[in-house]
């Protein structure tokens, strides 16, 4: 299990820097377009490093997600384990789609994790949210090609790192 | 087995199994002879396609997989034992994980965490152990909600190092003047509430609660833009708990619906899960003022037709419900429906306090509840205890009956 070790550290690692980022505050105009990072994070590592970030480890983050935002307990959870499943599922064809055709892919993915926010939503009693609501899974398809190359040359550089330093 | 195994999970060596779906002529082709140049081309084809993945297998000797490198491989890896040092088998892949970690996620799997979410959910609804579970938790994530306003925080006390004297002065000279003439007002409204508590007494009316309450100040953190929750920075351990009232100047901003330790979660009046008893202070028409989801404005649903409402009425918290002192303005009343077509009319206010942009907010306990009035009492209502000695003038000291 030695080598899964440093890739395994940086997807924790990247997942708990994008819970916190998320909780940052901001002015409201930006707020309200700010991308799931946990989602990004997570739909990386399925496409990349998927013995690291299996359909456990996104249902527990989802939990740490829930907790954090004092949402309603296994909202994200859900919403985590369905965009995990999805992204695995097509990952072959995912993998070697060039970068902005990949990210085309993350919007739908985006998208559909928030009607799924929208329906445990309209559930708990909400309205319809305002028209504001749909904007974030553009942001983060225009966001998904730099977390992308961000974290692969972290974990391109970190094997690197490993196998100069042998066995 | 341990042929395919060799390429690690990078290469999408593939491995039939029971039941396996074929995932296309391209990895399936990598070990069958007659076959392999295409595999090679596709390789290739890859690499063109600026996937660095498969340049980082081949190793920094071999810049192009070639037929000898597929031939090698089997080889290349002893049973049993690492491999860390050969080309081949870069130290990032795992020899021993399942090849298709999750390649092929399993549906029995997805079925019970998705069932087990959904259950959590539901559990959550009903509001039962987990809120405690989630109090609990608060004490983990104080520190994380600590880390996450650091910046903000941090520009906060650098705005307050660097501003400028004459500024602070200005701005405590203008906090005095509020001041003196807020409590030259108190001191009226003071002497009336005497008056009005001496006439309240010889109609021998219900007494009146002083406000008082715990300053909280508000954490800025962002939970979710599309989400009523604030977080407090003060918990049980400042005498807060599950179901205490928030105001702020304005009017009232929401309940605190966890407690931790040290940090609690609110719940804003306009969250579609709240509901607040109100009365309208022109009339005393009593209603329920149900949160939408929208900051900008609340629903009353269920009024009769005839309801003596109209656009600017201000709402009152009443001591119904015991959550809140009885008084404090609530909304005001922005639109009235009076559907033809129904048997009830809906109204809907605006709320009146900042709903959170504000930074303090008073916390307030829940009142005493009175309940309604008891038969039997009120048959000796004469002898009752409502003697002037009790009736509280509303700013005093605020001591439990």
């Amino acid at each position: 299990m030695r080598p899964l070790r440093g890739t395994y550290r940086l997807f924790l690692l990247a997942a708990a820097i994008a819970l916190l980022l998320t909780l940052v505050p901001m002015p409201t105009w930006l707020a309200v377009m700010k991308p799931m990072g946990l989602a990004l994070v997570l739909a990386y590592f399925a496409l990349e490093a998927p013995e690291v970030a299996g359909l456990g480890h996104a249902f527990l983050l989802g939990l740490v997600a829930d907790v954090l935002y004092g949402g309603l307990l296994g909202e994200h959870a859900l919403r985590m384990v369905i965009l995990v499943f999805l992204t695995l599922r097509f990952r072959h064809r995912l993998r070697f789609f060039p970068i902005w055709q990949q990210a085309g892919a993350v919007f739908a993915l985006l998208l559909n994790d928030r009607v799924l926010d929208l329906w445990i939503r309209m559930m708990s009693g909400s309205t319809w949210p305002p028209l504001l609501f749909w904007l974030s899974p553009v942001v983060g398809m225009a966001v998904w090609p730099w977390v992308f190359l961000l974290l692969d040359g972290l974990r391109l550089r970190r094997r690197q790192a490993q196998r100069d330093r042998g066995p | 087995m341990s042929r395919g195994r060799a390429l690690g999970p990078e290469f999408g060596a593939y491995e039939p199994g029971p039941g396996t779906r074929d995932p296309g002529p391209e990895r399936a082709v990598i070990w069958k002879g007659p076959q392999r140049m295409r595999a090679i081309r596709i390789g290739k084809q890859s690499i063109r396609s600026a996937d660095s993945r498969v340049l980082a297998l081949a190793g920094p000797g071999s810049r192009v997989p070639g037929p000898e490198f597929l031939r090698r491989a089997p080889k290349l890896r002893p049973p049993n034992r690492r491999v860390g040092g050969s080309p081949m088998m870069p130290p990032g892949t795992n020899a021993q994980a399942p090849l298709f970690a999750g390649g092929r996620p399993g549906t029995l799997k997805l079925v019970v965490l998705l069932a087990l979410a959904i259950m959590l959910m539901l559990a959550d609804r009903q509001r039962g152990f987990l809120v405690s579970v989630r109090e609990r938790a608060l004490v983990l994530t104080a520190p994380v909600y600590w880390l996450a306003s650091l910046p903000a925080t941090i520009v906060e006390v650098g705005e307050l190092a660097v501003s400028d004297r004459q500024a602070l002065a200005a701005e405590n000279q203008q906090l005095r003047e509020e001041l003196l003439t807020t409590q030259i007002e108190l001191q009226q409204r003071r002497a009336e509430g005497e008056a009005h508590a001496r006439v309240l007494a010889l109609v021998e009316a219900t007494e009146r609660e002083a406000v008082t309450g715990t300053l909280v100040r508000i954490v800025d953190l962002d939970l979710d833009p599309f989400r009523h929750r604030l977080l407090l920075d003060r918990g049980s351990n400042a005498g807060l708990a599950r179901g205490d009232g928030l105001i702020d100047a304005l009017g009232v901003v929401g309940q605190v619906s966890a407690a931790g330790p040290n940090t609690a979660f609110a719940i804003l009046i306009t969250d579609p899960n709240h509901a607040l008893p109100v009365e309208v202070s022109r009339n005393g028409v009593k209603s329920i003022a149900y949160g939408t989801g929208d900051a900008t404005w609340l629903a009353l649903p269920n009024l009769p037709l005839s309801v003596d409402l109209s656009v600017g009425d201000r709402l009152l918290t009443t001591a119904v419900g015991g959550r809140f002192p009885a008084g404090i303005p609530v909304a005001e009343i922005s639109a009235i429906e009076r559907p033809t077509d129904a048997a009830f009319a809906i109204a809907y206010a605006r709320p009146l306090s900042a709903l959170g942009r504000n930074r303090e907010l008073l916390a307030v306990k829940p009142i005493a509840w009175l309940g309604p009035p008891d038969p039997t009492a009120s048959a000796r209502a004469p002898e009752s205890d409502a003697t002037p000695g009790h009736v509280q003038p509303p700013p005093s000291t605020g001591e439990e009956p």
